[in-house]
């Protein structure tokens, strides 16, 4: 989250810093809790590509709110560190392998979640087809991890590209959960591609025993779980055209009076909106990481990059 | 119930992969269409959908043992699909496409041999399929036991061992190096930071080359896993690397990237890999937007084969040095001065080039006249003081007659024969009518030559000599006097048309002379100041077609140019007016094909810009300001262009000659390079058998290009004028177009032809209220006003709505070219989508659509009362003519009336929206939203007025709804984001008709175009561009 003219004008990101989030990702998990009442009777929560840490905040903040919780446990996990937050534990580790499973079985005492939430994303390349699968993966592993951990009934969210196979997606969770919802949080741009996917009531497959095992790839994971994913076989003769699609049902979330990601705001107006700002350049709450490309950007600002446009 | 069905005709879109099969024939995977062209001669073969969703992302090819071309197996592969099949397979129709499938995203399939085939997924994991009998059985799956994810992998064969190695790039900095017989990891190479995009191994196998999320190229030793050199440079992220030249010193690195350039790479074995790093020769810009997402060489040729997101595939010559005819030299002055064996004094340099197609002339700065003899020897001329310090150097284009002059007015007119050797030789001075010389310029026109001089006393007149090519002697002289302002004289022209001189000047300025009388002076018959923002007229060039107008192209150097059309009343326009993106022009070549080439300098280079195909031609650093050039054009008998460029650097004379181009340039014209965002169509106003398009895209550009009724498309010129993220466009009638964007930009743009091209040129555009540049005009709607009395056209009253919520209504006038804001109010905090002029028995409304879900209506007849009224008109089409009110008499603006409808109906956003008119008293609003949902509201004519839900469908995609186009009184046409457009009866509820996948990813447009003689098409844009055949 750096600084932009852009992020000055979006009311999302100022109100974040106004009230202290990491990312204004924080509303869209708020958006999401005040129509799905999310963290209702939730005491285990495993927040996946949790950094920078806004949605842990969130859940941090909701959960631990109410005095009765206060043994609730939550664990985020990413590869990349992330600065601590209040009641939740930090780990660094990959998701998909097994060890990292066992790390947080031991933070629950043996115990199984109640709620499995994944905000993560990958750079996305400008190939959509590319860009969906890679996301589309990202939750597998992300659901990978959900099926070992899950109780009967626990609820699962994730970040999704609404594109041409989602379809194949919701349809494959329906298997799996008692409800699928498509979301969409008012924080969340109607320009974007993104929305989230709300799974209720976690319905295990009868005879199909998960077990993360770092010899397998997401895919091989999912092979047997007969929830209508295709598979290798010896022909190679997959039939894509008939794999199930399912539209999972749409539901808005936020009020329609709170703000408006999509619309232009005025300087000036913000005490319409209540929001204090004191100054118009405020810093990041939480600093970018380094971008991959910073030495590319150190060679170009010393004249050394031969960039010709 | 009919049968209305659809059919893809044409696509243009992102290319993923290309593959280069012989010496004239490549491959190209164009979505999910796979095409064959051959780049000698320039033109597509063959094409054939080979998919039916996925796009193409790669080909490899194995040839036959029997060496026959057509026997060369081909496996193309896209997300989980493969396909394999012969090239003989793929041109015969017959043959149906065998279509195969694996688990997992596929990076790279590789023949062993013809009848084994190794397959690389995106988790690591090879398998190997027999492809024997022509069946294809899995046989075998390895990996290295790192399943990681990857965004890159290769698998490589040792064409004289046969070992084959697996090269994978993860998406975190690593890259895993596994051997395929053993599956042992011998590297895991971690100097990369993020995403791994590229990794492949040379043709020797001795080397790896990659490049990733950190913009950087570097090559390791494939046996120790040493990093050797990196190569920085790109801009952005780099997709795609291959490796050619090899040789016992090095090798060159092809690569491309999302920063829109190709570039050439040396990698050099000796001195520690050039201390580790990567030289870079060579940068290639000929797509447009963003992403060069593909590409292949041909090493024996030396060719470069690049596509990208703009649909464009170009052909780069690796090798230009090698073709034929070409000639590149450099002397330094000792050179010339020991050739032509006379000392150079100290200080002296080269002031003047010119060409004159057998060799070159040349005078330094001591008055020594020399001769570069078939551009290769030097001699000397003769030296006279005349022509030191100060000399002008002139050449006619089509004739080799120089004339060279000194400051005091001495001119020497000579004439060259194939030898370089001075035929005719003509001397005279000025003194007659001034005592000191400023500037020449010459033209000349079928066998006319003429030169006109300047002095640099702004009271002395300008003189216009025309000479004879035969024997050189002056036939006839006329002085033209100049305007008082300050003249400086820049560009001539003289148009047949209108037997009128045009003389270009600085200061944005043009003087016309109609020479007439020898005698008298001749006074410019007009003055044309501020012609546009900038200050050269850099060159004019007359424009003749068929229409007997008086046209010039004339280009400004401060990157502008326009074509202009001059009235009988000496009143010009603009028919057409655009800009490239950087730099200085100094003038324009219009090709036999029609396309226009526009030459001039940025920064430290000299260009050569195919305006019409946007693409660089030509490209020479030749150093910063106070530049020595001369750029010489020729067509071959190929109509393609040839040239020769002559510049001086570092006082060092450089030519460079272009040979024989082996392949063809441009093999695909392509669309725009980022996603399209609009798409306008208007009748073509003398032709029923074409359509105008005009389309917008995200990098802010707009092309104009014409459908005709058999489908062809063509595009014709790219205006960027816009510089905010493009919204809307549509049309006003056939006559005007309005296009919007953020910075709050609205600009009306008129539509004409000329120069068989369809043109547009910005007629006015309304000022913007705020200085928040996020501030987007999100949509407008208008309609055409007419005179009460005489019922010409006289204006248009426009509807705009805004991202801050704010609706303006404006009335435009024609003759005075402005705006007038008559309605300036606010809806509510929300960003507003969709507007529409709406009439309900003969009353108007503004509707409007939003991101909170809501339609809503607003009663407007209030304020446009008191200036229009509605005249009797059909349903179709909204008539006001302006009552007895004059333009000036209109007051400014108002609040809007009530809010008469305020529904919600989506649950969120209104994403697409179009209204079917049923009768005078009941419009049909069907709307699509990011809640996947198509309704279809009535609002018909109540005491005030009533709104109905006639039909809902909740789940009408699986995405986000993005556009919604009427097709027929029964018929709409839905697009999604999930790229499914659907065909939907609207007369009792909701009936599916057809249902289409379209290869268009991020679909947001879409638009009818109907043609007189019954062909009607679809036209869908987003991520590319494609056309569907609409039939019943």
């Amino acid at each position: 989250m750096g600084k932009s003219s852009k992020d000055k004008r979006d009311l999302y990101y100022r109100k974040a810093k106004e009230e202290g989030w990491r990312a204004r990702s924080a509303f869209k998990l708020l958006q999401l809790n005040e129509q799905f009442d999310l963290f209702n009777d939730v005491k285990r929560v495993v927040d996946l590509c949790a950094a920078p840490g806004s949605w842990s905040q969130v859940l941090s903040k909701e959960i631990f709110k109410d005095k009765n919780n206060s043994d609730a446990k939550i664990v985020a996990v990413d590869l990349q560190p992330m600065s601590p937050i209040d009641n939740v534990i930090e780990l660094q580790a990959d998701i998909t392998h097994p060890k990292t499973l066992e790390m947080i079985m031991h933070h629950f005492d043996g115990e199984k979640a109640d709620f499995v939430c994944s905000d993560g994303a990958p750079d996305v390349t400008g190939l959509h087809d590319l860009d969906e699968y890679i996301q589309a993966q990202l939750i597998l592993s992300a659901l990978q991890l959900a099926t070992c951990i899950l109780k009967t009934g626990g609820k699962f969210v994730a970040k999704i590209f609404r594109g041409r196979d989602i379809d194949l997606l919701y349809s494959q969770l329906g298997y799996l959960f008692d409800k699928v919802i498509c979301a969409k949080p008012r924080s969340s741009r109607a320009s974007s591609l993104e929305a989230f996917i709300v799974c209720i009531g976690y319905r295990p497959r009868n005879g199909w025993i998960p077990s993360l095992n770092s010899n397998l790839s997401t895919e091989e994971f999912f092979q047997d779980l007969k929830i209508g994913r295709n598979s290798l076989n010896n022909e190679l003769n997959l039939e894509f055209n008939d794999e199930e699609r399912i539209v999972a049902p749409f539901i808005a979330c936020g009020d329609l009076n709170s703000i408006d990601s999509d619309a232009t705001y005025a300087l000036d107006e913000d005490d319409n909106i209540n929001i204090q700002i004191n100054s118009l350049s405020l810093d990041p709450v939480q600093s970018p990481t380094a971008p991959p490309y910073k030495k590319a950007l150190e060679l170009k600002r010393k004249g050394q990059l031969k960039i010709v446009k | 119930m009919d049968n209305m069905k659809l059919d893809q005709i044409k696509h243009i879109g992102p290319i993923c992969a290309l593959k280069v099969i012989s010496n004239n024939l490549l491959l190209s995977g164009e979505g999910p269409t796979l095409s064959l062209y051959d780049y000698i001669k320039g033109e597509k073969i063959f094409e054939r959908l080979v998919f039916k969703r996925n796009k193409i992302h790669g080909i490899e090819i194995i040839n036959s043992s029997n060496d026959i071309e057509d026997d060369i197996k081909i496996v193309i592969w896209g997300g989980r699909s493969l396909s394999i099949f012969t090239l003989n397979n793929f041109k015969d129709l017959n043959y149906e496409i065998p279509h195969y499938g694996v688990s997992d995203w596929i990076f790279h399939c590789l023949f062993e041999n013809e009848s084994t085939l190794h397959v690389l997924n995106s988790h690591n994991i090879v398998h190997t399929v027999s492809l024997l009998n022509d069946n294809c059985k899995l046989i075998n799956t390895k990996h290295c036991g790192w399943k990681s994810i990857l965004y890159s992998g290769t698998i490589s064969i040792n064409k004289e061992t046969g070992k084959i190695t697996v090269l994978a790039g993860t998406v975190m900095n690593g890259i895993l190096i596994w051997d395929f017989e053993t599956c042992q990891v011998k590297h895991n190479l971690t100097e990369h930071e993020g995403s791994i995009f590229k990794v492949v191994a040379s043709p020797d196998n001795k080397y790896i080359i990659s490049c990733s999320d950190d913009r950087s190229i570097k090559v390791w030793d494939m046996e120790t896993g040493e990093l050797l050199a990196n190569g920085w440079g790109h801009g952005s992220r780099i997709w795609g690397l291959n490796v050619y030249n090899i040789s016992n010193d090095g090798f060159n690195i092809f690569s491309c990237s999302e920063d829109c350039t190709a570039r050439v790479w040396r990698f050099n074995f000796h001195d520690n890999y050039n201390n580790g790093e990567l030289i870079q020769e060579r940068i290639i810009l000929v797509h447009t937007g963003r992403h060069v997402w593909s590409l292949d060489l041909n090493d024996e040729k030396k060719l470069g084969f690049t596509a990208g997101a703009d649909g464009k595939i170009f052909v780069s010559d690796l090798n230009e040095s090698q073709r034929d005819g070409y000639w590149g030299h450099k002397w330094e002055l000792n050179d010339i001065s020991n050739e032509i064996n006379c000392v150079f004094q100290k200080g002296e340099l080269i002031k003047n080039y010119s060409d004159f197609g057998y060799g070159l002339i040349a005078v330094t700065s001591e008055g020594k006249i020399m001769i570069l003899k078939d551009y290769k020897k030097w001699k000397l001329l003769f030296i006279d003081d005349k022509f030191a310090k100060f000399c002008i150097l002139k050449i006619f284009e089509n004739e080799p007659i120089v004339i060279i002059a000194g400051k005091m007015g001495d001119c020497i007119l000579m004439k060259f024969n194939e030898n370089c050797e001075i035929e005719i030789k003509h001397e005279f001075n000025l003194n007659d009518s001034f005592n000191r010389l400023g500037n020449i310029l010459i033209n000349g026109y079928d066998d006319n030559y003429f030169a006109l001089f300047e002095s640099p006393n702004p009271n002395d007149p300008l003189i216009y000599k025309k000479i004879d090519p035969i024997n050189l002697s002056i036939l006839e002289s006329y002085e033209l006097l100049k305007p008082k302002d300050k003249i400086t004289i820049s560009s001539l022209e003289y148009n047949k048309v209108s037997n009128m001189l045009f003389v270009g000047c600085r200061f944005a300025t043009m003087l016309v002379y109609k020479i007439e009388n020898e005698n008298e002076k001749n006074q410019p018959l007009v003055v044309y100041k501020n012609l546009f923002k900038g200050d050269t007229v850099s060159s004019i060039k007359s424009l003749y077609d068929n229409s007997n107008n008086t046209m010039l192209y004339i280009t400004n150097k401060d990157g502008t140019y326009h074509i202009m059309k001059i009235n009988e009343n000496s009143t010009y326009e603009y028919l057409q007016s655009s800009k490239i993106q950087k730099g200085f022009l100094e003038g324009h070549i219009k090709t036999p094909n029609g396309d226009i080439l526009l030459y001039g300098f940025k920064s430290d280079c000299f260009f050569v810009w195919n305006e019409t195909k946007q693409y660089e031609v030509y490209r020479e650093i030749c150093g910063g300001p106070h530049r020595r050039w001369n750029f010489k054009y020729w067509f071959d008998s190929n109509n393609r262009l040839r040239y020769r460029f002559v510049y001086t650097r570092s006082s060092e004379v450089q030519i460079v000659q272009q040979g024989e181009p082996y392949a063809f340039e441009l093999l695909s014209d392509g669309l725009h390079g980022r996603e399209i965002r609009d798409i306008c169509v208007i009748n073509s106003q003398n032709n029923n058998d074409e359509k105008i398009i005009i389309t917008g895209a995200e990098d802010t550009t707009l092309k104009i290009s014409t459908l005709k009724n058999d489908g062809t498309f063509n595009s014709h010129w790219t205006y960027r004028e816009h510089i905010g993220g493009l919204q809307s466009i549509h049309a006003i009638n056939d006559e005007y177009i309005l296009s919007s964007s953020a910075k709050e930009e609205l600009y009306l743009w008129k539509i004409t032809e000329c120069d068989n091209k369809k043109c547009m040129s910005l007629e006015s555009s309304l000022p913007p209220s705020e200085e928040n540049p996020d501030l987007r005009v999100m949509d407008f709607d208008s309609i055409e006003v007419y005179d009460k009395i005489n019922g010409k056209k006289i204006g248009f009253l426009i509807v705009t709505v805004y991202s801050n919520s704010m609706i303006k209504v404006i009335y435009y006038d024609i003759a005075s070219k402005k705006f007038k804001v008559l309605i300036d109010d606010n809806y509510m905090q929300c960003c507003i989508f969709h507007v529409r002029f709406v009439c309900i028995d003969k009353r108007l409304f503004v509707l409007i659509a939003s991101t909170n879900g809501h339609l809503s209506i607003y009663d407007i007849n209030n304020v446009i009362g008191k200036y229009f009224s509605i005249d009797d008109s059909n349903i179709k089409e909204v008539k006001l003519s302006l009552n007895d009110n004059k333009f000036e008499e209109i007051n400014e603006s108002t609040k809007l009336d009530k809010l008469i409808i305020n529904q919600q109906i989506h649950q969120s956003s209104v994403k697409a929206l179009d209204i079917l008119q049923e009768t005078n008293g009941c419009i049909k609003v069907i709307t699509g939203g990011d809640d996947n949902s198509i309704i279809v509201s009535k609002i018909t004519k109540d005491e005030g007025l009533k709104f109905d839900i006639e039909s809902f469908l909740p789940s009408a995609a699986s995405s986000t709804i993005t556009t919604v186009t009427v097709i027929d009184e029964k018929t709409v046409l839905v697009g999604a984001v999930d790229q499914s457009i659907k065909l939907w009866n609207i007369e009792n509820g909701l009936t599916l008709v057809d249902n289409k996948y379209t290869t268009v990813a991020d679909t947001g447009c879409s638009e009818i175009a109907s043609f007189k003689n019954g062909e009607k098409y679809l036209l869908i844009g987003g991520a590319g561009f494609s056309i569907w055949k609409i039939t019943n």
